[in-house]
């Protein structure tokens, strides 16, 4: 008889444990296997009690020991779960928050100057703000794409010139932004991207996702 | 005691009967195995999860797997080797643990209340005993993990989040001190008539009173959800420092403040075509 309840028991957590088995998140299996076996140690414990001659302190004693462990097992899982995805969701926005940051130093670092050369120029020899951008930041431009000494490939800087309007979409390839379906300008999905768009009247920096 | 006038008890024969010596074998095989079976990997090393609770062990795969994420590697396979793990654990502390330790007290329980005292009786019931007391060690071990990490974890996800609520508080001011230094170095690029300084942080709001520029003239509010903030000092309209006091207080009692040091942003000379 022992067998056939330990063969129950085992498939009553076997089975959700397979059929819920994700190769990256344990947790839906272990969810899964585990209620299973909460359901079949409940039963299981009162079936014992129940047909076993013992003494009503026993019963009593065993079935409150029973339910501390079973109410212990669900607090400390809701509890772990909890906290390893608010550990998961912090080291989200601490990456979003470096990569914001870092962008935002790109990005200024590559428009301020050029503005700065803008409003010093002679009137007698005027250039337009995106020929100043581009005759500053030659150096930095290739194939379409800024590239910004010291910072990580993942960092994708594309600008867009018209005399009158510098528009720069970077986007961090690694950070995730607000919205899981975003589509950045470099083909991702999902990632931040901030845009700044520099006029003669400054820069107006924007986060896009 | 004299052996040639008493007779040996034959109570002290029966603890060293076959049927003890079985138990004591088992119960010896048991925990040799709980001993080394953590060892069985290949490089001879414990293997955490193997006695590990399963939701401490997801929940260093759901951090590890975080990590991965924010270094910008994609997320790795959980091994074969530790899902099987995974549910092993299951099993034991769920099914295994507890149907060995609750049959094998019933049968204890029946088998006392049966008349007679027959040695196969004694062999069955102590052989019962060592299988009690390996699983009762499994199972007391799995209650116990789990009541006091029930116990513990809520203080230490407290402690988490609080210590979270202050990194957060204190990197959106830092944020806030970063926005205010780069309107103050565009204030310092744009012309007058555009609204700057022009190679100055002096107001050009009042031309006649000599006064630096404020935050409202950088067009900031001193005052956010975050904290409040002021210019500290300008020196030479090349350094500015700016101030920031937070809203949420430390564990002393005081307000958290930061200064941030601002120098004036070099004009890259270009070469315009």
């Amino acid at each position: 008889m022992a067998i056939v309840w330990m063969v129950v028991g085992s498939l009553m957590v076997v089975v959700p444990f397979l059929l819920f088995d994700n190769p990256i998140d344990p947790w839906p299996s272990i969810i899964a296997g585990g209620i299973g076996g909460t359901l079949f140690v409940m039963v299981f414990v009162f079936y014992v009690l129940w047909k076993t001659p013992f003494s009503k302190l026993v019963k009593v004693v065993s079935v409150s020991i029973s339910l501390i462990a079973i109410v212990g097992t669900v607090i400390s899982w809701t509890t772990m779960y909890e906290m390893s995805h608010f550990q998961q969701s912090l080291l989200k926005s601490i990456r979003t928050s470096i990569g914001y940051t870092i962008l935002q130093d790109c990005a200024y670092g590559l428009v301020l100057p050029p503005l700065r050369t803008y409003h010093e120029q002679k009137a007698s020899a005027h250039s337009p703000i995106g020929k100043i951008f581009l005759a500053t930041n030659r150096e930095r431009i290739h194939d379409g794409f800024c590239r910004v000494p010291d910072e990580p490939c993942y960092f994708d800087i594309r600008p867009l010139i018209t005399d009158s309007v510098v528009t720069l979409t970077m986007v961090d390839s690694v950070a995730h932004g607000d919205k899981d379906g975003f589509a950045n300008a470099n083909g991702l999905r999902g990632r931040l991207q901030v845009s700044a768009v520099l006029t003669e009247k400054g820069v107006r920096y924007e986060r896009q996702n | 005691m004299n052996d040639k006038t008493e007779q040996p008890n034959p109570d002290r024969i029966t603890e060293f009967s076959p049927g003890t010596i079985r138990a004591l074998i088992i119960a010896t095989c048991a925990t040799l195995l709980l001993v080394f079976l953590p060892y069985s990997n290949r490089d001879r090393s414990p293997s955490p999860q193997t006695f590990a609770p399963p939701q401490i062990v997801a929940a260093g795969v759901t951090v590890a797997q975080s990590i991965n994420d924010f270094q910008g590697m994609p997320a790795e396979r959980i091994r074969l080797r530790m899902r099987l793990s995974l549910l092993v654990s299951l099993l034991v502390g769920f099914v295994i643990a507890p149907v060995c330790v609750f049959w094998t007290w019933r049968f204890l329980q029946l088998k006392k209340l049966e008349p007679g005292k027959s040695d196969e009786k004694k062999n069955k019931h102590l052989a019962a005993k060592a299988l009690m007391i390996v699983a009762g060690i499994l199972l007391m071990y799995f209650c116990v993990s789990n009541v006091s990490s029930a116990i513990l974890s809520p203080m230490v996800y407290n402690t988490l989040k609080l210590d979270n609520l202050m990194d957060r508080h204190r990197n959106a001011i830092l944020q806030d001190l970063a926005d205010i230094d780069y309107r103050a170095k565009q204030y310092l690029a744009l012309p007058r008539e555009l609204g700057g300084g022009y190679h100055s942080f002096k107001s050009t709001r009042d031309s006649r009173a000599e006064r630096w520029v404020t935050l409202e003239e950088l067009g900031l509010s001193a005052e956010t959800k975050n904290g409040t903030y002021s210019i500290v000092t300008v020196k030479d309209d090349t350094l500015l420092v700016l101030k920031g006091v937070g809203k949420i207080p430390l564990a002393d009692g005081t307000l958290p403040t930061y200064e941030f040091r601002s120098s004036q942003i070099l004009s890259i000379p270009a070469k315009v075509n």
